[in-house]
């Protein structure tokens, strides 16, 4: 385990703990072997160090190129869509942390194949 | 107007066709071979056709290809093809009844999710008898396509209304209405005589703490509808993620780290599941 900043974090690297934002949502999982689009999200969530876990296994994982702009548009819709749901609940937070990814990754796909 | 009289009278919607009841006795009958099964169902050949893919088809992992009824019947089991050959036939009654404001195959792809989450959280949850929870989120909305062709001016201008104002569906129909599409959806359900933990699921999907006897089953129709919603795929008419009821989800001891895995099951089924039943729509 050592602590990191992020802009020094690559892609393969395994997070050491659970990773949130300033409201304590939830970004990354503990363990997760983080690739270039959520080391993207880590910067546009404004986190700055993290704790990588000691067993760097340094393998890019393939990834689609999710821009930031992908990101805030995807968590601009998807917090539009859970209006009328708590934000903060545990299960909520991580149901949109996920939907905001999987939307962010398919506009970059579309973005990708438009072109 | 009272819930209890909208579809009274109304004998095309109340009953089921005849081959599903003759299914279900043939089913609860204990001396009733899989031929028998097998040359019932081959009587409406469409079903048998249907029946044959879905054998087929990745929800069944079989080796070699099923290409006889009677191996679908064995392969698939006879309680959950009871429930599957009432999933095909509800969906084509209920086909070609566009609405303006709602696309049925649109809102049968919101169906379909729902009954695949509440399958996938089902079987988290070792429930032995899966199809019948894939039912429930099937049929959970059915009061709205109902409430369109019945009272299509009043139920219209609750679905204007909640998009003018941004608001949900269901509390504007309690308001406007006085009875909401889940009152609607139950009825159907006990018209059709479908088991009463199906009836109460259906019903209090929007509230599964009211639920009177089945909790859990409300509480899981519930979750599963919210997972259907925020995965966005199809339509029920409701713009916004519905609020997810913290008790229900408590009650289903799931952890939140399991629902990554939930939403890659639900994915996983999804395409081959719409194209099941919807194909040719």
């Amino acid at each position: 385990m050592q602590n990191i900043r992020v802009h020094e974090v690559s892609s393969g690297m395994m997070a050491g703990t659970d990773i949130c934002d300033r409201s304590g949502r939830l970004l990354i999982s503990s363990g997760t072997v983080l690739n270039d689009s959520q080391i993207r999200i880590l910067k546009t969530w404004g986190i700055s160090e993290i704790t990588i876990s000691g067993n760097d296994t340094s393998q890019p994982l393939p990834n689609v190129e999710v821009s930031e702009e992908h990101l805030i548009a995807a968590k601009q819709h998807i917090e539009d869509r859970f209006r009328f749901n708590k934000h903060e609940h545990p299960p909520i937070a991580e149901f949109e942390r996920l939907l905001i990814l999987r939307e962010a990754k398919e506009m970059a796909e579309q973005n990708a194949h438009g072109r | 107007m009272d819930a209890n009289e909208l579809l009274k009278g109304d004998i095309s919607i109340a009953s089921l066709p005849d081959i599903y009841s003759r299914l279900e006795e043939a089913i609860d009958a204990p001396d009733t071979s899989f031929e028998h099964i097998g040359a019932l169902i081959s009587s409406d050949p469409a079903l048998a056709a249907r029946m044959l893919r879905l054998a087929n088809s990745a929800l069944f992992k079989t080796r070699n290809p099923v290409d006889s009824i009677y191996t679908a019947v064995s392969v698939i089991g006879t309680k959950q093809l009871r429930d599957l050959v009432l999933a095909t036939i509800v969906i084509d009654k209920f086909d070609g009844i566009d609405q303006d404001r709602l696309n049925m195959e649109d809102f049968w792809r919101h169906s379909i999710a729902c009954g695949i989450a509440a399958r996938v959280i089902a079987t988290y949850q070792r429930e032995p008898n899966v199809e019948r929870y894939y039912l429930m989120g099937l049929f959970h909305d059915m009061g709205r396509i109902l409430l369109l062709s019945k009272i299509p001016d009043e139920e219209t201008a609750v679905l204007i209304k909640a998009d003018q104002q941004d608001c949900l569906l269901q509390p504007l129909e309690q308001e406007m209405l006085g009875f909401d599409h889940a009152d609607i959806s139950a009825q159907l359900l006990k018209m059709w005589n479908l088991p009463e933990i199906q009836q109460e699921a259906v019903h209090y999907h929007h509230a599964p703490q009211e639920a009177p006897n089945e909790n859990a089953a409300a509480s899981l129709v519930h979750v599963a509808d919210w997972i259907a919603h925020g995965l966005n795929y199809g339509t029920s008419g409701e713009k916004y993620v519905p609020p997810l009821d913290e008790a229900a989800w408590e009650a289903l001891h799931i952890p939140t780290s399991a629902l990554d895995t939930i939403i890659k099951h639900i994915d996983e089924q999804y395409q081959s599941t719409v194209n099941l039943f919807l194909k040719g729509h």
